[in-house]
């Protein structure tokens, strides 16, 4: 009871539950969390298979540009590009679109700029702890391979990488140059989410 | 029922608790991040907005269109001016206002004097002053960010160029207002029968050549983005006030002078001031009204009342620890009536006339008014081009041609059709001057080896690209030299002099056209006479070694101009000598300096006038690192603003101002168009669609051919670029999205939350007992 009251001490002690019943009701509502948490990379995971399945599908059944098999039968986002840094392996679907529940899929393109591997400056932002964690390994001079959806393939070389503290500063779009920018918050190691500070890769198009 | 005993009558109780306290941690750790999130914001990106001069700021969350339309800081300048003799000591204040409902980081783009040693710097934040620290400008830069982010009244003087600092005033509360004074020297001449002090009050849009970067890596956020000629542009070209928003930032301004002489004229040919004469020697200056808009040069002159009195020499000093430091002013007097004795010589004038948008207006018709009048002065023995150059250049003739009367009838009318428009490409004219004057064909007949070459270059100099001018200059002068008119109200002090210099002629400025005749009449007397050339400056028993002087070449001196030198004295004896060559004649003057008169601030104005030799040297030499670190030492030890240097200012003692979590927003304050400049000169000219994010004046826009950013090379080898890659930030545009996901958090709390239930099950094992101990009363 004496833990109880010290943890609860606002509760009358009739009040109180006993020592069992507070470790099955916490130990139920830690599963329950960690499960939730646990839940987020395992749906942007999940969510990438599923799309890169249907993205190959699609390139294989020759689809008509922008036509692609839906990844699940629900999903209402359009698939704009296949994304992926050379040297560090693996590739994303990026989803038109950086809305909180794009990005828990995707990467997400953000609305009113160029679609990558199109003429223009393109930006593309995604979570640092799922689909843009390799972003920590990316350097200048990197090539960044985009597919866009009609096949056509384009790389970019990565020019800068930078912090930049939204507080005080905003990104720079350049719709006269043919740019690629991934945007992911920074740091990487941040435990909580909400930080001001953002990572800000730019790339510069070269085929 | 033990079940029941063990779930106890209100069961409930522990997981409402729970999820009460789950739902408060929640609510808390969402509020804490939502403060911080730049996605709630909106994004500001109409670049029209932009054209008001960053008028408009992002606004809070929510609200209508019309709440999002906020104003920019507001700023007052209070000036202060100490004249002593040869020295003028200023204290600019400038007041900042924060009208908005945001906390905010106002940044403030002005011009000072070229030659202005800044020492120091007030923040005032009612009647609590924070005084400013000498640093490195990066470290500088870091002290100031990291006391912005921690919520902490800062403030930064940066210097952009010798005549353009950057003042930050961060955590600015709403409605609040902080002032923020500099104070800085300069030294004053008397050159041409006269002292005159020239305060730039307003920065004229530079014309930035070269090709845009696509990111701004100097990190500024003025109208201009930053291109490879002008790799920090975006520093240096604040944004201007809306056109219907009228005339803004309002200047007050007392020069108080102790001439040293009888004060005879004064007069200011820009300001309407109010002249009090309290003392013979001594006069006291005001600008009329309070309001006066910062939108040109403050120009004032006075000379002695009786020519004879005029100083014929003057030794300053002051000691600084264990050194002496010396300012000498000494007028040769061969400038006067010995040189006006010798032969005028012959000479090959190139006239090159800024004909840009920026020169639109009163500007052209000065420099019009000026080149007719020395197109008057040429005679027969001379020869003459006259270029005009805009964003190209063309010329009446490609080589000088003898100035007889249907030449110069050609060239009078050439000059009086001439219009303004386009872009500032100073550099390609200036080098087919210089091609022109060297040209070998033109050196082979008899006596052309005593002609003067001569190029006479009229312009406002607004461009932003001054190094690489001096540069050209420096590399291509050969024995030709370079004389500059400054033209308009508000001309780039730095550009006009040092070209000067590193062309080694001199320099004219004209503010007003009811100073035409008077100024060009001086530079005429300048350009017809020989100069002092070869000065030195020698002390008799070799203790030139031990003196350290600068500048270290002493420039040639023109008709009415002053020797000026800047000496360290180590202990050197008072002797010295003055020696010289004027017209192929040896001149020596000797100097005793015994006495002097004790002056407060030459030891800043030394430093200065050092720094200004070796930010000289750095254009001409590629190993810039020594250099660098001896700036760095000279303006450290004197504790003075320099291209490296930079004064902070940061509130530590009490407690930060911004409430964390309070978003701040970045906001510069607008400047004025310079008076006399066409709005209309400075738009259209372009025929280049302007890229969004770039507002401003499309006259001074980097050209920006489709498809550049392919031929675009960034060398990631190049350390250069990569320091700017590091130091860049963004200008408003896209909003970013909340990139992160709370997974860690919940699966962390999942975590402790199960090492809890375990912790109590551990405790809870050893319950039992004491339960069965006490069940007979508990079990009713």
């Amino acid at each position: 009871m004496r833990l109880a009251a010290r943890i609860f001490p606002f509760l009358p002690a009739s009040m109180a539950p006993s020592r069992p019943a507070a470790a099955v009701i916490l130990a139920a509502a830690g599963l329950g969390l960690f499960a939730w948490g646990a839940y987020i990379p395992a749906k942007a995971w999940a969510a990438q298979v599923l799309l890169e399945r249907a993205w190959d599908q699609s390139r294989a059944n020759r689809a008509p540009s922008g036509a692609l098999a839906r990844p699940w039968p629900w999903a209402d986002m359009t698939p704009v590009a296949r994304l992926g840094i050379e040297r560090l392996g693996g590739t994303n679907i990026v989803l038109s679109g950086a809305s909180g529940s794009t990005l828990a899929f995707a990467p997400g393109h953000v609305d009113g700029t160029a679609l990558p591997g199109q003429p223009g400056h393109s930006v593309v932002s995604a979570h640092r702890d799922t689909h843009f964690a390799y972003l920590k390994n990316a350097e200048i001079g990197d090539l960044i391979r985009v597919e866009q959806p009609s096949g056509a393939k384009s790389g970019y070389r990565i020019v800068e990488r930078r912090v930049i503290d939204m507080r005080s500063e905003q990104v720079m779009l350049h719709p006269e140059a043919n740019l690629l920018t991934l945007i992911t918050c920074f740091p990487f190691e941040d435990w909580t989410p909400g930080g001001p500070l953002r990572l800000i890769v730019t790339a510069e198009k070269r085929f | 029922m033990p079940i029941a005993t063990v779930i106890g009558r209100r069961w409930w109780a522990f997981p409402l608790a729970l999820a009460v306290t789950l739902i408060l941690m929640t609510v808390m750790a969402t509020s804490s991040a939502r403060a911080d999130d730049p996605s709630a914001r909106p994004a500001v990106v109409a670049a029209a907005a932009m054209d008001l001069g960053g008028l408009f700021l992002p606004a809070g969350d929510g609200g209508d269109e019309e709440a999002r339309v906020q104003i920019a800081p507001m700023l007052g300048t209070d000036i202060k001016v100490q004249v002593s003799g040869l020295i003028a000591r200023y204290a600019v204040t400038h007041r900042f206002r924060n009208p908005t409902a945001r906390w905010t980081e106002a940044i403030y783009t002005y011009p000072l004097p070229p030659d202005s040693a800044v020492d120091r710097l007030k923040m005032i934040v009612g009647g609590r002053v924070t005084e400013g620290r000498i640093k490195e400008r990066a470290e500088a830069r870091r002290l100031y960010t990291a006391a912005k982010s921690a919520g902490r009244r800062a403030s930064l003087v940066e210097q952009q160029r010798p005549n353009i600092f950057t003042t930050a005033v961060a955590n600015l509360g709403p409605g609040e207002e902080v002032t923020v004074a500099i104070e800085f020297q300069e030294r004053l001449a008397f050159r041409d029968g006269q002292f005159t002090l020239r305060l730039p009050l307003v920065i004229g849009p530079r014309y930035i050549p070269g090709r845009a970067y696509p990111v701004n890596l100097a990190g500024g956020s003025g109208w201009a983005q930053d291109t490879n000629m002008v790799p920090d542009a975006s520093k240096i070209t604040p944004p201007l006030r809306a056109p219907d928003a009228g005339k803004g930032n309002p200047v007050t301004l007392r020069v108080a002078i102790v001439a040293g002489f009888d004060i005879g004229r004064i007069a200011s040919p820009g300001h309407e001031v109010t002249v009090t004469r309290p003392k013979a020697g001594q006069a006291v200056v005001r600008l009329n009204g309070d309001a006066v808009p910062a939108d040109r040069d403050f120009v004032l002159r006075w000379s002695p009342a009786q020519a004879e009195a005029a100083p014929q020499a003057g030794f300053f000093w002051e000691k600084a620890g264990d050194d002496t430091y010396g300012l000498l002013m000494l007028m040769p007097p061969v400038s006067g009536g010995a040189g006006l004795s010798l032969p005028r010589p012959a000479r090959d004038v190139t006239f090159v006339v800024d004909t840009s948008g920026s020169m639109q207006g009163t500007s052209l018709t000065q420099a019009k008014e000026a080149l007719v009048m020395a197109l008057d002065r040429l005679t027969l023995a001379d020869r003459f081009r006259v270029i005009r150059f805009a964003s190209g250049y063309s010329d009446l003739t490609p080589l000088p041609v003898a100035a007889d009367a249907a030449a110069v009838a050609r060239a009078n009318a050439y000059v009086r059709g001439l219009q303004a428009e386009g872009g500032t490409e100073i550099a390609n004219a200036v080098t087919a001057a210089l091609a022109g004057v060297h040209d070998p064909a033109e050196d082979t007949g008899q006596g052309e080896r005593t002609r003067l070459k001569q190029i006479v270059l009229i312009t406002d100099g607004v461009v932003g690209d001054e190094d690489r001018l001096l540069s050209l200059i420096n590399g291509r002068i050969g024995d030709a030299r370079l004389f500059t008119v400054g033209i308009g109200s508000a001309p780039n002090g730095f550009l006009m002099t040092r070209a000067a210099r590193a062309g080694r002629g001199t320099y004219t400025f004209i503010p007003s056209a009811d100073e035409t005749k008077e100024r060009m009449a001086e530079l005429f007397l300048k350009l017809e006479r020989p100069a002092l050339t070869d000065v030195a400056l020698t002390w008799p028993n070799g203790e030139i070694h031990t003196v350290e002087v600068w500048p270290r070449l002493l420039p040639d001196l023109y008709a009415g101009e002053p020797l000026v030198a800047l000496m360290k004295l180590n202990g050197a004896g008072p002797e010295m000598k003055v020696s010289g060559r004027l017209g192929g004649r040896f001149w020596e003057q000797s100097v005793t300096i015994t006495g002097g008169a004790p002056a407060p601030g030459v030891a800043g104005l030394w430093g200065r006038e050092k720094i200004r030799q070796l930010m000289a040297d750095m254009r001409r030499t590629e190993d810039r690192d020594a250099l660098r670190a001896e700036i760095v030492k000279t303006a450290l030890d004197i504790g003075l603003v320099s291209k490296f240097t930079s004064l902070v200012a940061v509130d530590l003692d009490s407690e930060p101002a911004r409430p964390a979590g309070a978003p701040l927003a970045a906001a510069q304050v607008p400047t004025n168009l310079p008076a006399g400049w066409d709005r209309s000169g400075l738009e259209g000219a372009s025929d280049t669609p302007v890229p969004s994010p770039m507002p401003g004046p499309q006259k001074t826009m980097a050209p920006a051919p489709a498809g550049h950013a392919a031929t675009l090379a960034f060398n990631r080898a190049d350390p250069a670029m990569r320091a700017h890659l590091a130091a860049v930030s963004g200008m408003p545009l896209a909003a970013a999205p909340q990139t992160a996901t709370p997974a860690h958090v919940y699966m962390g709390l999942g975590v402790m939350f199960l090492i809890a239930a375990l912790a109590i099950l551990a405790l809870g094992w050893r319950g039992p007992r004491r339960h069965r101990r006490r069940g007979p009363e508990g079990a009713d």
